[in-house]
């Protein structure tokens, strides 16, 4: 906690520079072992009332078309902001997404979102679930104009943003999401425990994993935010999704999809894009025999010429282990990141 | 600000009426004499057409490859908009009046007014079809606007590829193989934020023919009447069928719509 503390003063030390000052202090803890964030939290600082509007606003179904659904139905706590038990989203009229629902976690750091990466700002990154007609289905405009008439939000609104002339703006809405999205920071798992000193929180079989987990998996899943932010092909049979080259129209980026996070893996099932796999047990399996042999296959993902690592049983097992050490207890039970 | 518009546009109605009763000349082909130190008024005028008629939403038209197209929707992004002088040098138009959204579903989007432009003589009215790239990659916050994704932009955004739609063609046409015959064709594409792809950002320039320059006078409203021809989105060089292409949105088929369309503009005369 103590190399939290420094951090977050000299968070704020910057804030307070901003023209927007934060009315009140907001204890964001930043971890001491992450790298600077990408998200400018200089211009654009997290505050308590911004946070609490955020965390309101997400778990509003009321931004639906029809009042049903919410960004927390398919982003839930207790799942690790993953959709717990559906291979693709599950959005209004039952209708389904063609893509697994991205848990979402340590956002700030990421400087790209969704499965293709579409979206550069995660200030932007809310008006493509919210106007989805397989999600939210509703229109901007429709959503500005139910937080303008609601009391409730009105005062919401100029709370988290007493500066402004008018405080129920498009930018303001989107950006008290991305204050309560972003604060969904995990960081203290035993990985992260031993990561910050205390050698005893993993072990023998979790370091040997960890040991295996570096040798193999840590160039794409890069510690401590267990992704380096590319798209690839991990080598999935039979993907027809063009994944990333829907956005950027370039064929070599077909079928790659965003390297994603492995916090809270255990809460975050099911596994891939299109959620395929159930269990983390199968997710290994594949990498070790799975891979298939495709042009588009990451390189990085051959063994001696043969795609995928060929774990031995046991090695599996201390994968395994070393993969259950990223849960975050606190995280997923913490009170503040539930519906309020 | 709407009134303000209006206020002008009625002026302008009566100045132009009296001019009209006072004389019939157009002043296209003459050197305007030398303005005096000031301000006036520019006017462009977008004169929405179809293969030289005029363009009415409901009504059929045949594009260059004989198909038949009917139109539900014709907006496009005029932004950056600029005056070059006759020496090359450049008015930037104030920020509360350089961008805009055409909309021929609105007839007041269609003249854009441009108060307080210092008297001289111009050239040429510059602006980009579109948005560029910039401006697509703002922060929320700057947004604002003809930007503001809830409001104006509504609709010419895409959130799933965080970029604006430059322009936006809809209706229906019996050679579409859609259901209900429909089309669509969004044209956007910025270059890419982290990784290069499509740029559909075109520069369009309004001038007189031989490049004869046009002045604005103090006090006065100078208006380029400019024709927007449609069917040109559709041909030269590219002949686009909605048989084939009836859905165009962020594809590299649309880098072809765009440079045909990028010669849809003509400033047909000055009042």
């Amino acid at each position: 906690m103590g190399r939290f503390g420094v951090i977050v003063v000299f968070a704020f030390a910057l804030m307070g520079c901003s023209k927007e000052e934060p009315k009140s202090s907001f204890a964001l803890e930043l971890p001491a072992h992450f790298p600077p964030t990408t998200y400018d939290l200089r211009s654009r600082p997290v505050t308590e009332e911004g946070f609490e509007l955020g965390r309101k606003l997400f778990y509003d179904p009321r931004l639906s078309r029809d009042g049903t659904i919410s960004c927390g139905d398919c982003h839930q706590l207790f799942a690790g902001f993953a959709h717990a038990d559906h291979d693709v989203s599950h959005g209004i009229d039952d209708l389904l997404g063609t893509r697994n629902s991205q848990h979402l976690v340590n956002l700030f750091w990421q400087n790209s979102f969704f499965w293709d990466g579409g979206v550069f700002d995660l200030d932007l990154s809310s008006i493509n679930p919210i106007t989805n007609p397989v999600e939210m289905d509703n229109k901007m405009s429709d959503v500005m104009a139910f937080l303008r008439s609601d009391p409730g939000y009105q005062s919401l609104f100029k709370k988290a943003y007493p500066k402004s002339e008018e405080p129920i703006s498009t930018a303001n809405f989107l950006r008290a999401l991305s204050q309560f999205m972003g604060s969904l920071i995990s960081a203290d798992s035993p990985y992260d425990q031993y990561e910050l000193g205390n050698k005893n929180a993993l072990g023998p079989r979790e370091l040997e994993g960890m040991r295996l987990f570096k040798a193999n998996c840590s160039s794409c899943h890069t510690m401590p935010l267990f992704t380096d932010n590319s798209f690839r092909s991990n080598g999935l049979p039979g993907v027809t999704d063009i994944g990333r080259k829907e956005v950027t129209l370039n064929p070599e980026d077909a079928h790659k999809f965003k390297v994603p996070s492995l916090r809270n893996l255990t809460h975050t099932g099911p596994y891939m894009h299109d959620g395929r796999f159930k269990t983390i047990e199968q997710v290994i399996e594949f990498y070790s025999n799975g891979i298939a042999d495709l042009p588009y296959t990451d390189p990085l993902l051959y063994k001696n010429g043969q795609p995928g690592f060929q774990f031995s049983e046991e090695e599996k097992a201390d994968l395994l282990a070393f993969l259950k050490s990223l849960t975050d207890r606190k995280f997923l039970s913490n009170p503040k990141f539930d519906i309020p | 600000m709407k009134n303000a518009i209006f206020n002008l546009r009625s002026l302008f109605l009566l100045l132009a009426a009296t001019f009209i009763l006072v004389s019939c000349k157009k002043d296209d082909d003459t050197t305007d004499p030398l303005p005096e130190d000031g301000v006036g008024i520019l006017e462009l005028d977008f004169d929405h057409m179809f293969g030289g008629e005029s363009l009415e939403f409901g009504t059929a038209y045949t594009n260059g490859a004989g198909e038949q197209m009917t139109f539900t929707m014709f907006k496009y992004f005029v932004t950056n908009l600029q005056l070059v002088k006759e020496d090359n040098s450049i008015y930037e138009i104030p920020i509360a009046y350089r961008n805009h959204i055409v909309d021929h579903a609105n007839v007041d989007s269609r003249l854009i007014t441009i108060p307080d432009v210092p008297t001289g003589a111009y050239k040429a009215v510059r602006f980009t079809l579109g948005v560029d790239s910039i401006t697509n990659t703002l922060p929320v916050e700057q947004r604002t606007g003809v930007f503001d994704v809830a409001e104006a932009a509504q609709g010419m955004y895409w959130s799933w590829n965080s970029g604006y739609i430059f322009v936006k063609v809809e209706g229906t046409s019996p050679a579409s193989p859609e259901e209900g015959g429909r089309f669509r064709f969004h044209i956007g594409g910025f270059g890419g934020y982290s990784a290069p792809t499509i740029n559909n950002i075109k520069t369009i320039e309004l001038a007189r023919k031989g490049g004869l320059p046009f002045n604005i006078m103090k006090g006065k409203v100078r208006n380029l009447h400019n024709e927007v021809d449609l069917k040109e989105m559709f041909q030269n060089p590219t002949t686009v069928s909605v048989a084939t292409n009836s859905t165009t949105m962020f594809n590299p088929f649309s880098v072809n719509v765009s440079e045909n369309y990028s010669k849809m503009f003509k400033l047909d005369h000055i009042h």
